[in-house]
């Protein structure tokens, strides 16, 4: 606990003066554009950056699109099955044999074409990493302008993980030519589920 | 107008290698009417030391600029280099309300003639196609024209004044307010870059089939220049101020 | 002695044709931030928020460690403290032996750069894998990274592909980055799935929660961090911020400010360890907190590492990341460097034209080209040039300070360029007579046209 000391010490005795914080009054801000706009401004934004966007209206659409999307496939769907990944431990082999997987979003963030996922809805903390495809699903309900929004949402979110997923994995550091999957999944389809639809879980 | 006491601040190399820069200025100023007053014992305001990191060596350079500078309403100069030292790194030194005068009371030639002049209209004619070179100090320092970096409404001073001149076509470079490479004691130093830099600028400005580069720093000008004349181009380099006083 | 960023950059630029790759490619990374933050009409109050944010962080930067430390802590994490880089070192190296582990993936952290963790490590026989492709291409090249965002940016890709028939085994002559970025995927996947321990940087850590946020557009690090029993995140002590909502600010900032994408792919929330599994955060110091009690130079502890300085800086821009020497290159890097080591670093401040583009483009508003200017005044006051230097800038100051001699060594000097250039036009002794044409002399200078027409 030496250098904990020290380091504070230093800390203390080099820091200026208290310079006090106002607070971040981002609801004057001139960028909240119109509540009807935001989903048109997240589905532009989400294929922007790689993902494809999709908006269902009903349950029965809604099963029959998973029906026909992971046909074939290794698949874990949290969406319907949101204990799936408890009943059977998987090691890191298994694991990456995932092809699709598919979540429940808690919201969607119009600046951005961001998605938030917590702990609870990817079961695995590595699924939405690791499977080769994934899809999201957001009720339409569920969107906030901008990620200052976003964040007063999340406030008081223990869970003990959660990302914001915008498009596939991606890189661009071979002469900055973008490739989608780098590591993680190769598509991310968005599913809007609309007016029809339950809540996610 | 009442005819205000304007100090004409020439910098020490447009003294030396560039007198047609300060005489267009000179001309310019008092055609618009100025009391232009041309302190004879002005040396340099001692940026090309602080920018090498020594600037406890310029004493003698800031007494010299405050004894020369005292008593004017307003100094200006054709170069936005100097003028933001001076506004900048100026000390109070022994007179400490005099310094702090001079440096709210300094500009640069163009925002002098926009900004207090307040011009609208210029006999000026110079028919040609001119590249306008956007100098950084100019530019980003004194806030001459907007800057691609920020989210801000486009302006520009200079362009401005231009606009009034007869007959010429003013063209930006593709990029509009990359540094040419001058950059002071950078331009030896750093020899390799600040050569590519230049030559990139000019490239640019090539390809737009300018006459001339025009700028409102004469030391990018002069480094542009350097370069021009060894690839044997016919492109010429004039400051600002020789083509608003241009008939 | 080492090489110097002017003799480094001249190296650089003998290839012309690679340098203005280099420059389009980065300044193409330029534009993109440039429409991305004109699309957002408060982008200049977000970087005012930024700035305050981190000022008033800095400002009371150990009660907000302590609260940091007090958060994590209850969340599950273990908490460590580095002094320095050999600490940081030692403590990761302890706790890699300690978990028994030999299989190690790390993805990108310019805080362990800083620290040469992957040579302390490999000096100990424990392998690290670096896991983001840029950082990857260039381990396997035995290079450091040579931009903090684009590790590869001084890279072709025909290079890449032979580095990875080298290493990988992909086929000879196929330069498709979509191939080669696939072949980088099978290789890497294998490791995540056997690595034991993952190391990460971070983006963020915040104070109120005890959580950290760490930004990727691959998703390595959550690949890395997920998959293994144990999570190193290594962070510098100015990373803190102090609560869950200033993250809104720093998120909509980071990506646009770094490629100009509205976000990252994936922005990752660390507040507990899965069950399980292990979380260790190593806070470190590294002269931060001398950084913090120099008032000239504190501003420079707000950085979020995007890389905004990198991309529109021109200088930058032509001679690459690696003529700078240090682990991070670029404005910034030479703003950070002089604290680590005046004296290696002392070529730094002035590898630059002040131009003040890095300023304008910082999210954080640090005033970069000023601080450029003040290690300028700090190197001349330490003495860490030759005495020619010194004394030829004495000299000058001499001159300039004297109307009387300044007029004659004018006089002299235009004297000699129009009676005998071959003096000064020499390009052994005259770098600016290299490439370019000295200025004509004209036989008047100003004051001697004014004093005799002037004053018509």
């Amino acid at each position: 606990m030496k250098a904990r000391s020290i380091i504070l010490d230093k800390v203390r005795n080099s820091k200026p003066s208290f310079i006090p914080l106002d607070d971040i009054k981002y609801s004057s801000m001139v960028c909240r554009t119109d509540r009807n706009n935001w989903w048109s401004q997240f589905r532009a934004l989400a294929e922007t950056v790689g993902a494809s966007v999709i908006r269902l209206d009903s349950q029965h659409d809604f099963q029959q699109f998973i029906d026909e999307y992971c046909e074939g496939q290794a698949i874990v769907n949290l969406y319907h099955h949101p204990d799936a990944p408890t009943l059977m431990p998987l090691d890191n082999t298994d694991l990456a044999l995932i092809q699709s997987a598919v979540m429940p979003a808690a919201f969607a963030v119009a600046e951005n074409g961001a998605l938030w996922l917590s702990e609870k809805q990817m079961g695995i903390r590595v699924l939405p990493f690791i499977c080769e495809q994934l899809v999201l699903v957001v009720n339409e309900r569920e969107i906030v302008a901008n990620m200052h929004e976003a964040y007063e949402r999340i406030t008081g979110d223990l869970e003990g993980f959660g990302v914001f997923i915008a498009g596939p994995s991606k890189t661009a550091d071979i002469e900055q030519s973008l490739v989608i999957g780098a590591h993680g999944p190769k598509s991310l389809t968005v599913v809007i589920l609309g007016n029809g639809g339950s809540d996610p879980a | 107008m009442p005819s205000m006491k304007v100090g004409l601040f020439v910098p020490c190399y447009i003294d030396q290698f560039y007198p047609q820069v300060a005489i267009a200025t000179l001309q310019l100023l008092q055609k618009l009417g100025c009391d232009v007053v041309v302190p004879l014992e002005q040396t340099c305001c001692g940026q090309p030391l602080a920018n090498s990191g020594f600037s406890k060596l310029t004493k003698g350079c800031e007494k010299n600029f405050v004894a020369n500078f005292a008593g004017v309403d307003y100094v200006v100069a054709p170069s936005g280099s100097c003028v933001l030292h001076i506004k900048e790194h100026l000390p109070d030194g022994k007179s400490p309300s005099l310094s702090t005068h001079i440096r709210s009371t300094i500009y640069e030639l163009t925002e002098f003639l926009t900004d207090v002049l307040k011009v609208e209209k210029l006999e000026a004619y110079f028919p040609y196609k001119v590249g306008f070179h956007n100098s950084c100090h100019g530019q980003r320092g004194l806030g001459l024209s907007s800057m691609t970096e920020l989210n801000m409404p486009g302006f520009s001073k200079p362009a401005m004044l231009l606009g009034m001149v007869d007959g010429i076509q003013v063209q930006l470079p593709e990029r509009q307010d990359e540094c040419c490479g001058f950059g002071g004691t950078f331009c030896v130093f750093e020899e390799a870059v600040s050569v590519k830099m230049g030559k990139d600028r000019i490239r640019e400005h090539q390809s737009n089939e300018v006459d001339v580069i025009t700028g409102c720093d004469v030391s990018c000008l002069m480094h542009l220049e350097g370069l021009l004349k060894r690839q044997g181009s016919k492109i010429r380099v004039m400051h600002i101020a020789e083509i608003l006083n241009c008939q | 002695m080492k090489k110097k960023h002017a003799e480094l950059a001249e190296v650089f630029n003998a290839d012309e044709s690679m340098t203005d790759w280099h420059d389009e490619t980065l300044w193409w990374i330029r534009q993109k931030r440039d429409r991305s933050a004109h699309n957002i009409p408060e982008w200049e109050q977000l970087r005012q928020w930024a700035s305050d944010i981190k000022a008033h962080t800095l400002s009371n930067l150990d009660y907000y460690l302590e609260e940091f430390e007090r958060n994590a802590i209850a969340n599950g994490i273990k908490v460590h403290w580095a002094r320095d880089a050999a600490e940081h070192n030692a403590i990761i190296a302890g706790i890699i032996r300690e978990n028994g582990v030999s299989r190690v993936v790390k993805s990108k952290s310019m805080l362990t750069e800083e620290c040469h963790l992957n040579d302390h490590l490999k000096d100990l026989g424990i392998e690290v894998v670096d896991t983001d492709l840029g950082e990857r291409i260039v381990q396997l090249r035995d290079e450091p990274p040579s931009h903090i965002v684009l590790p590869a940016i001084h890279l072709k890709k025909e290079e890449v592909s032979k580095t990875f028939h080298q290493k990988l085994g992909t086929e000879l002559g196929n330069h498709d980055p979509v191939y080669l970025t696939s072949a980088a995927r099978d290789h890497l996947r294998e490791r995540f799935i056997e690595a034991e321990l993952a190391i990460t940087g971070v983006n963020f850590a915040v104070a109120n929660t005890g959580e950290f946020v760490v930004c990727t557009n691959e998703g390595n690090a959550d690949m890395g961090a997920h998959l293994a029993k144990v999570h190193i995140a290594a962070m510098g002590i100015e990373k803190l911020i102090p609560s869950q909502k200033h993250l809104g600010v720093f998120t909509r900032l980071l990506a646009r400010s770094a490629t100009g994408q509205p976000i990252t792919a994936y922005t990752s929330h660390f507040r507990t360890p899965a069950r399980g599994r292990a979380i260790h955060i190593v806070l470190v110091d590294n002269g931060r907190s001398r950084l913090l009690g120099q008032e000239d130079f504190r501003n420079s502890l707000k950085c979020i590492r995007c890389g905004a300085c990198f991309n529109t800086c021109p200088v930058y821009r032509r001679s690459g990341g690696h003529s700078y020497h240090t682990a991070i290159a670029g404005p910034i890097g030479s703003i950070l460097s002089p604290n680590l080591d005046l004296k290696a670093n002392a070529d730094l401040p002035f590898a630059s034209t002040l131009c003040g583009s890095c300023s304008n483009v910082c999210p954080v508003k640090i005033n970069i080209h000023e601080q450029l200017w003040k290690w300028r005044q700090v190197i001349a006051d330490k003495k860490q040039f030759g005495l020619f230097k010194r004394l030829s800038m004495r000299v000058t100051a001499t001159v300039l300070s004297s109307p009387f001699v300044y007029r004659i060594t004018g006089r002299m000097a235009r004297w000699v360029l129009r009676n005998w250039p071959a003096m000064i036009n020499r390009k052994s002794i005259n770098p600016w007579y290299k490439q370019r044409e000295m200025p004509e002399a004209p036989k008047e200078s100003f004051r001697e046209w004014y004093v005799k027409n002037g004053q018509l």
